[in-house]
């Protein structure tokens, strides 16, 4: 007699789990710092995606493998490049808009830009190094 | 690629879950290959022909 009960395999159950707890450190991290509790979030942030990796850690079972490291590796390059082209086509906008009075930029945009400047320094000299390396 | 990952899996009377332990991957991994929405790397594809005893183009098979 054919079983109907599907068992439900346990990395997936702790894939599962891992995923649930990084959500919700994030959620509360960014959801405890909106409603005034910095502490807390920090807090609850450590906790949650500790236990997240602790899960890793010392499950017997792998939870993540190589087609895990190449869908993050395409997502990685995916963002690189998305943010790339809206850097370069909204900065280089904002300079000329603003250069001919259309425009003022606002002041909250310069730390993001010094931050975007700082993030494409850094994946060069990682590729640079990669490139050494190979 | 085409593979025919999941007649042999079968004739073995093995699981998905049972080969993904067998050559060190997840459960997902071995579904995504059987339905050819994942390429192996060369290193996974050698553990599944060594797993099967056979060659890796035994197994998996290039598409135009």
């Amino acid at each position: 007699m054919l079983s109907t009960h599907r068992s439900t395999s346990p990395s997936i159950t702790q894939r599962t789990a891992f995923s649930a707890l990084v959500a919700l450190a994030f959620v509360l991290y960014f959801g405890l710092q909106v409603i005034g509790y910095p502490l807390a979030a920090v807090g609850a942030f450590v906790v949650l995606f500790g236990g997240a990796i602790g899960l890793v850690a010392r499950s017997s079972n792998r939870l993540f493998d190589e087609r895990d490291q190449q869908l993050h590796e395409r997502a990685a390059g995916h963002t690189v490049a998305l943010y790339g082209w809206l850097c370069a086509v909204a900065f280089p906008t904002l300079i000329v808009l603003e250069t001919f009075d259309q425009v003022e930029s606002p002041g909250w945009l310069d730390p993001i830009g010094a931050a975007i400047f700082v993030f494409f320094i850094t994946y060069v000299v990682i590729q640079m190094g990669l490139r050494f390396n190979q | 690629m085409e593979n025919d990952l999941p007649t042999r899996r079968e004739h073995a009377g093995q699981s998905q879950a049972e080969l993904a332990a067998a050559v060190g991957v997840t459960r997902q991994t071995i579904n995504a290959i059987e339905r050819g929405r994942y390429d192996p790397s060369l290193e996974l594809a050698f553990a599944l022909a060594d797993h099967y005893g056979c060659r890796i183009e035994d197994i998996f098979e290039p598409t135009d």
